[in-house]
């Protein structure tokens, strides 16, 4: 069992750090356990949860809080949907209880479900009037929600988040 | 047959390899950033006030889009500086590319972010020999990429990817693929719940898979995790190669070592 478990790369890599000085060996070692560390939580801890959907949904406490939030891996994450209407929706229609009325758009999103606004090549749809933009992000059983206004002119588009 | 390369040239060659796919990766998908950057991001601005207003700027990502141009002159000299610097420039390319508000949402630039870490790394010490740093450059590359797949896998331990309804939308009613054509003239609604959850629970098990990465023999990760993208770029598309592109040459170009090692 030792035998084996010393032949596993990681394991042998780790034994060896000790014969290398190769500089920055170490850190790198440390830096992506403290990730995988970091989002081992994900599933269980609402605090790392939070803390995601506030990257995804562009709302971290602060820019450099997001910027370090940024780095860590996060490819396909959460069910993701984006609402687009002219009018102010209600709950009931993001709950899925009432339908969608007719104009407004309503999609589902890999991550960083603004991109369909903030990453294509079709913003020149909404470079006028007003939208109301929701967001949605489900994971296990938790929902996060966040409202955006855009407004569009021929200059270019403005996103305002709404409490 | 014995291999008879300085190890320094060994270096250079991982290097070049990994490199090269990073570069493919990052401007595979040119023709649709001329657009963007180019065009939409300039004639349609768009201003958010959370970003800092430099990263806001169309000018400053069409600039960084460019700069790893600048790496081209590792394929030209075998000088550790231009190695070094060539990784700096990728490195600082793709840390602010997943930083501005015009690319951030292009996982792409965060891949290459850390690709280019283990890149940098390697031209810091490109004239190391001894087996134990052989043994980190793969074991390195192995952990960065069960890191990456580790952000896929958890963040999909929900049940909106365990019973496939984001698959479902994104990849099958959303798709316009030809295969995502043939399956929705092929099955009904339920149906294609029943595929899109097999897609994602496979998915699932696949990331899953790639996180044991580091645990498993080197030449097959090396072997099996870039067949896998392959998978994953012919059941999506192949323009998601800018995003595992440089995970696939870093790995091959793991290979390459794990091979010379066995002909010394």
């Amino acid at each position: 069992m030792k035998n084996t478990l010393a032949r596993l790369p990681l394991v042998k890599a780790l034994q060896s750090l000790s014969k290398t000085s190769a500089p920055g060996t170490k850190f790198l070692y440390g830096v992506m356990a403290g990730i995988c560390l970091f989002l081992f939580t994900l599933p269980w801890v609402p605090r790392t949860q939070d803390a995601m959907v506030a990257k995804f949904h562009l709302r971290s406490a602060s820019f450099f809080q997001w910027a370090a939030l940024q780095l860590i891996p996060s490819m396909y994450n959460f069910g993701n949907e984006i609402w687009i209407s002219y009018q102010p929706l209600t709950a009931a229609v993001l709950e899925g209880k009432e339908p969608l009325s007719g104009g407004a758009f309503h999609g589902w999103v890999n991550h960083h479900p603004l991109r369909l606004i903030s990453f294509s090549v079709h913003r020149k749809n909404f470079s006028t009037g007003t939208y109301y933009v929701y967001l949605r992000s489900g994971y296990r059983g938790r929902n996060f929600y966040s409202t955006f206004i855009l407004k569009g002119n021929p200059q270019g588009l403005r996103l305002e988040r709404l409490p | 047959m014995k291999s008879r390369e300085n190890p320094s040239l060994l270096n250079i060659k991982v290097f070049r390899l990994a490199a090269a796919f990073w570069l493919a990766g990052w401007y595979c998908k040119i023709t649709f950033y001329y657009e963007y950057l180019w065009s939409t991001a300039v004639r349609y601005p768009l201003e958010y006030s959370f970003f800092p207003f430099v990263l806001q700027d169309a000018a400053i990502s069409q600039t960084v889009y460019l700069l790893p141009v600048a790496a081209l002159i590792i394929f030209m000299t075998e000088d550790p500086r231009a190695y070094l610097s060539a990784s700096v420039v990728m490195l600082v390319s793709s840390l602010l590319m997943s930083w501005h508000m015009n690319t951030h949402n292009d996982a792409t630039f965060v891949v290459s972010f850390w690709v280019a870490v283990w890149l940098f790394w390697l031209a810091a010490n490109l004239k190391r020999a001894e087996a134990e740093f052989k043994l980190h450059i793969v074991v390195l590359a192995q952990c960065l990429c069960a890191m990456i797949f580790l952000g896929g896998f958890m963040g999909k331990l929900t049940p909106e990817y365990w019973h496939g309804d984001v698959f479902y939308h994104t990849h099958i009613i959303e798709n316009n693929l030809w295969w995502a054509a043939r399956l929705k003239q092929t099955f009904n609604a339920e149906q294609l719940q029943g595929v899109a959850m097999v897609f994602s629970r496979a998915v699932i098990g696949m990331e899953g898979l790639l996180v044991l990465s580091p645990f498993l023999p080197s030449r097959f990760v090396c072997r099996f995790a870039p067949l896998c993208f392959s998978l994953i770029m012919f059941t999506n598309t192949w323009r998601i190669f800018s995003v595992l592109g440089c995970l696939m040459g870093m790995l091959l170009a793991c290979l390459l070592l794990e091979n010379s090692k066995k002909n010394a």
